[in-house]
């Protein structure tokens, strides 16, 4: 157990070491410089600068620099606000930045992966029923279309129609700002947990060991509760690495519609700015995050089903 | 020469190419062909509608700016005036656009890359999956979002950006096919043949992976869209004048008072959407069935 957890770790290390080098050179090895065209600046102040950001190095010491930053779990200072930590935007102490992207996420997969599985394997017991019917035509229509689209059109209805939910902003993060945003969220990220549960279920009720159960006399509830959810999860399990990352994503996608302090704007205000340091921190602690959980994924696989453990 | 084929009617002796049974397979699901058909209009009024109409999408009217949907401007009128019918239109060839050569460009990459790693296969392959596993790794917005800023903001670096983080799934899903075509006999028998390994990758394991490939592309395609359009969130779409459904619903979507703006480009982009996955699904039936 112990050897297998450091055996995965051991391998993210190089492939974040990686994503690190190919995103830096990219940003580096660029033409450009990130002060050309600002303000005019006389050649001393511009020398001081480049020094400051150590850009009068050569790229491998730049890149030492870099690395070296970042595993002190710095990730330098902002090439716009000169001076500014890309931490303190990043992570800053009130609420902002990461936090309100990690809020946004965590309140959205508290209701998909409930509402994901209980759809699925209702579907899944009651298969070509209508409400099995339903849920596959809910899950094509919102699989096929994006929190960009969905967004906006519940904006117009719920709270420019209707007046139920407020149009945009964070205000104290609390669930009256927040719904619409989550339900946008759960609306795109269900189908993903609906069809694997789905499919995963119908497997599992065809297999021989719930053919020994039944033969055996049991109940279906306990056939159901008992002998078939346990190994029905597995396979969901191993989407929800993937969905946790694309559902952080799709919530700053999300923020954008909605107008929320978190990743997405800092992102947008980077892109407009040229802020390389900052996309490119962003970008990093983004593989950071989806390296770090499908290593979790992975380890829950492992605790879950027996099979992988010889 | 006696052509067989035509001198058979009965159609259980005749024999039907591979191609031929599929798209009898396709066309048999109603709503996939409907919705085959449903984009091939859709195309084809995108390029049509903006020649034809009497409107112009980039000269402002600011005499009628904002009207709401009327029989003069059927989907009203944007800020500036201009007819969001024709905006509606073109914005839709320039969706379609950057979504049909990323997926071109997502297709060749992908094909190539797989292919030579599932062909060559050893240390190559692995060190060509491994890249792969660490591209993986990145978030695709930000991705895109920094190429963008890197390279300038343009149609091209667009689509480029788009196609340079999508052909991932592309390359796993060919390099598997082709480590499963690698030990079929004509592919041993052209081994032997001492063919050289690039002839045989594209004459014979290439058009042997098409079918994979075409199903695959259903979904490429409205990804694409979707990606594209997501980019316009965070202004790296398009340059005024010129637009896409992206910016358009993007427009709407901060002016909310004018309903028809967001209403009209949103439903254009959803059914195109729903149109694609009732097509990935008709080909994936038609192409294998279990």
């Amino acid at each position: 157990m112990i050897l297998f957890i450091i055996k995965r770790l051991l391998l993210a290390i190089p492939t974040l070491f990686f994503i690190v080098l190919i995103v830096f050179s990219l940003v580096h090895l660029t033409p450009g410089d990130p002060f050309q065209g600002e303000k005019a600046m006389s050649p001393e102040v511009l020398k001081a600068l480049r020094h400051q950001y150590h850009l009068d190095l050569p790229f491998w010491q730049q890149f030492f620099y870099y690395i070296n930053n970042l595993m002190h779990g710095d990730f330098g200072q902002s090439y716009k606000f000169i001076g500014q930590s890309i931490n303190e935007l990043i992570f800053p102490d009130n609420m902002g930045g990461f936090w309100v992207t990690l809020n946004l996420s965590l309140y959205s997969m508290l209701i998909i992966i409930p509402v994901g599985i209980v759809l699925g394997v209702y579907a899944g017991l009651y298969k070509n029923s209508f409400l099995d019917k339903l849920v596959v035509t809910f899950n094509v229509i919102f699989s096929a279309v994006p929190t960009m689209v969905t967004g906006p059109l519940l904006v117009l209805l719920f709270a420019v129609t209707f007046h139920i939910f407020p149009a945009s902003g964070y205000g104290d993060g609390g669930l009256y700002n927040l719904f619409l945003p989550v339900m946008v969220l759960a609306l795109a990220y269900i189908p993903t947990i609906c069809v694997v549960t789905r499919g995963s279920i119908i497997e599992v009720l065809n297999s021989n060991y719930i053919r020994t159960a039944r033969a055996k006399g049991l109940s279906d509830r306990v056939i159901i509760f008992k002998h078939a959810i346990r190994p029905t999860l597995i396979p969901v399990i191993s989407v929800l690495g993937p969905m946790f990352v694309s559902v952080l994503v799709g919530a700053i996608v999300t923020e954008q519609v909605f107008a929320l302090p978190g990743l997405g704007i800092l992102t947008t205000n980077a892109a407009t700015n040229r802020d390389y340091n900052l996309i490119m921190a962003i970008t990093i602690f983004g593989s950071f995050l989806t390296i770090i959980f499908n290593l979790l994924v992975d380890i829950m696989y492992f605790v879950l089903d027996p099979r992988i453990k010889k | 020469m006696v052509k067989l084929d035509k001198l058979i009617t009965d159609d259980k002796i005749r024999q039907k190419s591979f191609w031929q049974i599929v798209i009898i397979r396709f066309n048999s699901n109603k709503l996939a062909r409907f919705s085959l058909f449903f984009i091939v209009i859709l195309a084809s009024l995108t390029v049509i509608i903006p020649l034809v109409s009497s409107y112009d999408y980039s000269m402002p009217d600011f005499v009628n700016s904002l009207e709401p949907p009327s029989i003069k401007h059927w989907f009203g009128t944007d800020g500036l005036g201009r007819d969001l019918f024709v905006r509606t239109f073109i914005g839709g060839r320039i969706t379609f656009e950057i979504a049909f050569m990323a997926t071109i460009a997502v297709m060749c990459i992908g094909i190539i890359y797989g292919a030579i790693a599932g062909f060559v296969g050893g240390i190559v392959d692995t060190l060509m999956m491994r890249f792969v596993d660490i591209l993986y790794g990145i978030p695709f917005l930000f991705f895109s979002i920094l190429l963008i800023t890197l390279f300038g903001q343009s149609l091209f670096v667009s689509f480029v950006a788009i196609a340079a983080i999508s052909w991932l799934d592309m390359a796993r899903v060919v390099r598997g096919q082709t480590i499963g075509l690698r030990h079929k006999e004509f592919i041993e028998a052209a081994i032997l043949y001492n063919l050289p390994r690039w002839a045989i990758i594209i004459n014979h394991i290439i058009p042997n992976l098409l079918g994979v490939v075409i199903v695959y592309l259903a979904l490429v395609v409205p990804n694409m869209i979707v990606l594209s359009a997501v980019l316009s969130f965070f202004g790296l779409g398009v340059m005024e004048p010129m637009t896409s459904w992206g910016v358009l619903i993007s427009d709407g979507a901060n002016n909310m008072t004018a309903w028809w703006l967001l209403l009209f480009p949103s439903l254009m982009m959803i059914t195109t959407l729903l149109a694609f996955a009732n097509i990935a699904n008709g080909l994936r039936d038609a192409l294998d069935p279990r």
